[in-house]
């Protein structure tokens, strides 16, 4: 059960199906490209068997990136107040399943991965929270059950977020029991 | 005012950090139709651009500035935006499905 920095030569991308062809189109053809680009990062979930060509197909995958909100006025007085502006969030830019291992769990496994690498990496740069833009009512759903809060409407998708603090407690008072 | 393109110290640590107007160059070539090329040189021409090279560079840190930040930054209503910081102050607790969800991962890990 261990999540793996995407790569193309080890990697099977076209075989990977969860449904929605805009995540499938990601992890095909710009997830790689956009980690090359210092975009964002991908992380999967490989089969455990290789396929014929010696490549593993994806389970599941994520990708993240660092991102920001700014408001849209910004008075003197309250700017002084802010360490960091904009303000910095990670953005869980995309997560998806394969169809294959639908209601198995995966989904929220991916989702405590996730959480947990971008609870990694705050620990070096310092974020308020994580963000996310649902694709759909099922994705809002899925988070929402988690505890995401609505932030707003952008593009048409509905945006939530979970606070860093809120990850703080979770990973500060159970990370360490195993 | 004269100084050297960049430090030994620099070029080890930023090759691409930008000192005034000195900056370290990286080479990119590129392939493209002769019709755009043509047309591209005159655009160049027009905006006063010594070369096409300067016109693409000029693009690409307009437009890779855009992308970028479309990408990854929002700008958003003052109230929204004031909503937020207060909820990321005063964070509660996980609630009990993420909770569960970590518990879950750890066991699944066990295994």
């Amino acid at each position: 059960m261990e999540f793996v920095e995407l790569s193309k030569s080890v990697h099977d991308r076209s075989s990977f199906d969860c449904g929605e062809p805009e995540l499938d189109r990601f992890i095909r053809f710009y997830a790689a490209k956009h980690m090359k680009a210092g975009i964002s990062t991908t992380m999967l979930l490989p089969d455990s068997v290789p396929l014929p060509d010696g490549k593993y197909s994806v389970r599941a995958f994520y990708t993240i990136a660092p991102g920001s909100i700014s408001r849209k006025t910004l008075p003197a007085e309250l700017a002084a107040k802010l360490p960091y502006y904009p303000v910095p969030v990670y953005l869980l830019a995309q997560m998806a399943v394969h169809k294959k291992y639908h209601n198995t769990g995966l989904g929220k496994i991916t989702l405590i991965k996730a959480l947990e690498h971008i609870w990694a990496v705050n620990a070096h740069m310092r974020a308020y929270a994580v963000t996310v833009y649902c694709l759909n009512r099922q994705a809002e759903q899925f988070y929402l059950k988690y505890g995401f809060e609505y932030l707003h409407k952008h593009d048409g998708r509905t945006g939530l977020f979970l606070p860093m603090n809120t990850l703080a407690q979770l990973f500060g008072h159970t990370g360490t029991e195993n | 005012m004269s100084r050297p393109l960049y430090t030994a110290l620099q070029y080890g640590m930023f090759p691409y950090v930008i000192q005034g107007d000195e900056m370290a160059t990286a080479r990119f070539d590129m392939r493209l139709d002769e019709e755009i090329k043509a047309k591209a040189e005159k655009a160049a021409a027009l905006l006063g651009l010594k070369s096409l090279t300067e016109y693409v560079v000029k693009l690409m840190e307009k437009d890779s500035s855009r992308v970028i930040s479309e990408y990854s930054g929002v700008v958003v209503e003052d109230d929204v935006f004031d909503r937020f910081m207060q909820a990321c102050e005063q964070a509660g607790k996980p609630n009990s499905a993420l909770v569960g969800a970590l518990d879950f991962t750890r066991e699944q890990e066990a295994e």
